[in-house]
């Protein structure tokens, strides 16, 4: 069942639209959804697209601008949609292409477009309801190849390889916000979400890590793992990376004074030391900065007058691929997690089929050019990530402290980058307070009060064995009685696939609604950053009691960014997983080596 | 030779010719400025943009398209008649903020977009945009004129009184007014940690940025070298005289 179909032009005109069936159920539109999730992130790569009881598939028409989407039912699923799109974009592209190469079409009237579209509509739905399969549930389907002319598209569940006439090569499906196209229970579309999304990461995990174990690590192989310290939960991994976190790990139950030793020795070692000189050293920056012209949706008829006269061949698939490849094999160079490289390829190459190359432009340049730009947008923050003055705005306006939750799995550095983001707030003049939530791991609360006292905050804790939810819920109430201004909470580090864990930090967000979740990674790591994240941010809203706000994840925080050179992948994978963007990089041992990251030096670094 | 291939590399030539013109053009159009842009936040799924491309449209067409907007990917950019000269006018994308940057160096004149309807919401992100862009580049030390044009005064005027005290405010002030209020009260935080920002990676080649006021007084637009003019409007109901009289101004 078809609900809309949409004719609509990179600068976000629509030419045409066809609404067939009454929305329900759907808060703010659909297609607009899908070129703010989909086409704007570059998930392009993806063939379709959930919203809800909705799927949407698409096709470009790169020459010429323009985008065709159609929007149906999941449950009475248009199995011919694919079909369908080709054909209005042939049909479309026949009678209006011209005049739309031309640029001016804004006052064209396309309504009698209406009538031919529903020829074809009626044309492919009758093509496709002649084969026996169409009555078929969706979930039973099996793959049905094309037979005819107007062959039936079907959706391979999983990957395919084959290459089929007309249809483009078929990917994962791709769902955002919601459950997967091909989960069969509608009724609890969180957990079915999760599911595809899991099989999806096993899938690829057992493709990449052939010989591996499947269970995920995320300690780097020189971490010391200190099985001895297990004690509270056998199950966890208490890798803990850094000497001095592994040295203040000893102070539990010590006497007074080599605690102060202790924190003497800290506060050599992280307020005194020398701070880390660390940049990220931008390449030439010229080539960068002449992309912007080519994003422009111009007027002029210029442009197409002399690529027309040049008469140069449009790119096909076949054109791309080696140069594709070829950028490919770079960014998993530079540790972007393999899935995610692809994707990008991909959705780099769908924007670029069909493109007449200007004159002087050598195929690899224009995909590298398109590269950048994607990666730029991926890389440049949506949406504020400056929590200073967010902070001071929640302070005026609501009058209680801002909170902060800090998560991740274990040996990340996740109290290091608290205790830099305390001293950074604290630069600026505001009263923080910490909260020992993790009561797990043993020692993390004396290495915490250890941070505490150096830097003068106050720290909120109750031992261990407690529940984590109401130490923070505690810390909070009373952190808001003395006035402070922040609460940064630490949580125990916690492997993504520990579901009873995983389901307790869930409960502690949703008990304390904190105004920020930052997910802590390690910039060192490769495949393993994306399912990490992702399982993270699942679990925080489909773990969380029933009838709390569902949560996300709202930041990441790169620690060991000044170990690993140019190989700046994982923050791509990070971000490109959750769309979240990289809050702040941690490059040294010291509380002032905490750094933004600048987008166009990490796509230098990536690109160059 | 025959004389269509004699035509056919005379015309090659022209060309030649023409597009080493352009290209020496964009070449130095570089430090020209010599567009309108308009910038404004864009939304979010559940609310709607604050309207660039519908004014963008509406300048161009005087009407709005038939079937409708979605969020835009890339730049509109349009040839507008003012007073019978041409002006370039750019409607930057909300949703990609990595193409501002570039733009504002060829900006003689900013229409800054703001949906007075929302603007409680809203006046945060609003704002950090705002900041960026008038501390970025040298828009402040140039000078470069702009107009804060709050959007969609038809939906408050429509609103019953006692939806929300926000909307009364602006029934009450005036759009311009509250509009003008909300944006100094955020713009305050959030320059004031603009200064102090950790450092950024990589960030050596970055422009310089100013800053915005004066260090030992609140925030005040009255602080803002450049020309500033508050209006509303209404770009669905086609009421965009002030957008037009800015337009006149800055090409003048
Ligand atoms: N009620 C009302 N709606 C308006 C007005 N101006 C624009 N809109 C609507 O606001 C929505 C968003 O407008 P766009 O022009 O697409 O927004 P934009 O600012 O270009 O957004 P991005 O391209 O995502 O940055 C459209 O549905 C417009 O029809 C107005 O004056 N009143
Ligand atoms: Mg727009």
């Amino acid at each position: 069942m078809i609900y809309q179909f949409c004719i609509f032009d990179r600068g976000g005109m629509v030419l045409w639209m066809g609404k067939f069936e009454q929305l329900t159920k759907v808060s703010g539109s659909p297609m607009d959804l899908l070129v703010r999730s989909v086409l704007l992130e570059d998930r392009a790569g993806a063939t379709n697209f959930a919203c809800r009881d909705y799927l949407m598939e698409w096709k470009f028409a790169n020459e010429y601008g323009l985008i065709f989407a159609v929007l149906y039912s999941r449950i009475y699923k248009a199995h011919y949609a694919g079909q369908l799109l080709e054909n209005v974009k042939t049909e479309f592209l026949s009678q209006y292409g011209e005049t739309i190469k031309g640029g001016n079409y804004d006052k064209l009237d396309l309504s009698p477009f209406s009538s031919t579209f529903r020829i074809i509509w009626k044309r492919v739905e009758a093509a496709s309801n002649a084969k026996p399969q169409e009555a078929t549930p969706v979930e039973q389907r099996k793959v049905v190849k094309p037979i005819t002319e107007t062959p039936v598209l079907a959706k391979p569940i999983g990957r395919t390889d084959q290459a089929q006439p007309v249809i483009e090569k078929k990917e994962q499906p791709f769902s955002f916000g919601n459950d997967a196209p091909t989960a069969p229970d509608a009724q609890a579309p969180r957990a079915s979400q999760k599911m595809t999304k899991d099989d999806l990461l096993k899938k690829i995990m057992a493709r990449k890590n052939k010989g591996k174990s499947n269970e995920p690590q995320s300690a780097a192989p020189e971490a010391p793992v200190k099985r001895e310290k297990t004690k509270r939960l056998p199950s966890e991994n208490k890798s803990i990376t850094k000497a001095a976190m592994g040295a203040l790990d000893h102070s539990t139950g010590g006497a007074e004074d080599e605690e102060e030793q202790q924190v003497e020795r800290v506060r050599q070692q992280f307020m005194e030391a020398p701070a880390s000189d660390y940049d990220l050293i931008p390449a030439d920056e010229s080539e960068l900065n002449d992309d912007t012209v080519a994003e422009v949706q111009d007027d002029s008829k210029v442009m197409s007058f002399f690529k027309g006269l040049a008469g140069i061949k449009e790119l096909t698939k076949e054109d791309l691929a080696p140069a594709l490849q070829k950028l490919q094999d770079q960014l998993v160079g530079k540790n972007v997690a393999v899935n995610i490289a692809e994707q990008l390829c991909n959705s780099v190459g769908a924007s670029l089929e069909g493109i007449k190359p200007g004159s002087f432009s050598s195929v690899s340049r224009l995909v590298r050019s398109a590269m950048t730009d994607a990666l730029t947008r991926l890389l440049t923050p949506k949406q504020s990530i400056d929590i200073l003055s967010q902070a001071k705005s929640v302070k005026k306006n609501e009058k209680r402290p801002f909170v902060v939750v800090f998560c991740g799995v274990n040996g990340v550095g996740k109290s290091t980058s608290l205790a830099k983001v305390c001293f950074y707030l604290q630069q600026q003049g505001l009263v923080v307070h910490l909260a020992a939530c993790d009561t797990f791991r043993s020692g993390a609360v004396e290495q915490l009060r250890t941070h505490a006292r150096c830097l003068k905050a106050e720290l909120h804790e109750q031992g261990y064995n407690k529940d984590a939810a109401s130490v923070a819920k505690y810390a909070i109430t009373t952190a808001a009685k003395s006035n402070a201004d922040v609460v940064l909470i630490d949580t125990a580090g916690r492997m993504q696939d520990n579901e009873p864990l995983m389901r307790s930090l869930a409960k502690l967000i949703s008990v304390n609604s904190p105004d920020r979740i930052f997910f802590v990674g390690e910039a060192l790591v490769g495949n393993d950053a994306v399912d990490q994240l992702t399982k993270f941010d699942s679990a925080i809203s489909t773990l969380a009691p029933p009838q709390s706000v569902p949560r996300h994840v709202d930041g990441i925080i790169l620690t060991k960014f000044d170990t690993i050179d140019d190989k700046v992948g994982a923050a791509v994978s990070m971000v490109y997983a959750t769309g979240q963007p990289i809050v702040f990089v941690g490059v040294g041992q010291t509380y002032m080596d905490l750094r933004k990251v600048n987008s166009k030096a990490l796509v230098n670094a990536l690109l160059k | 030779m025959d004389l269509s291939t004699s035509g056919f590399a005379l015309l090659a030539l022209v060309a030649v010719i023409v597009l080493l013109l352009i290209y020496i053009a964009a070449g130095s159009g570089k430090s020209k400025r010599n567009a309108i842009l308009i910038v404004g936040r864009s939304g979010t799924g559940e609310n709607k943009s604050v309207g660039k491309t519908a004014l963008l449209k509406q300048l161009k067409n005087s009407e709005q398209p038939k079937y409708g907007l979605l969020p835009s990917l890339v730049v509109n950019s349009a040839e507008i008649t003012v007073n019978g000269k041409p002006v370039r006018v750019m409607d930057v994308p909300g949703m990609v903020p990595s193409l501002l940057e570039d733009l504002l160096d060829r900006a003689k004149g900013i229409i800054f977009m703001v949906d007075s309807s929302e603007i409680r919401d809203h006046a945060r992100r609003d704002a950090e945009i705002l900041h960026d862009v008038l501390t970025q580049g040298s828009i402040m030390k140039e000078k470069i004129p702009m107009l804060i044009f709050c959007n969609k005064s038809d939906l408050i005027a429509s609103s019953s009184p006692d939806v929300s005290l926000g909307i009364r405010d602006l029934r009450r002030e005036g759009c311009g007014d509250a509009v003008k209020t909300y944006l100094e009260r955020e713009l305050q935080l959030i320059r004031s940690s603009a200064v102090n920002a950790v450092e950024t990676a990589g960030g050596t080649k970055q422009k310089q940025k100013e800053f915005l006021g004066f260090e030992e007084e609140v925030f005040r637009f009255e602080h803002v070298p450049n020309k500033l003019t508050f209006a509303s409007g209404s770009v669905i109901k086609g009421n965009i005289d002030p957008v037009q009289k800015f337009m006149a101004e800055t090409t003048a």
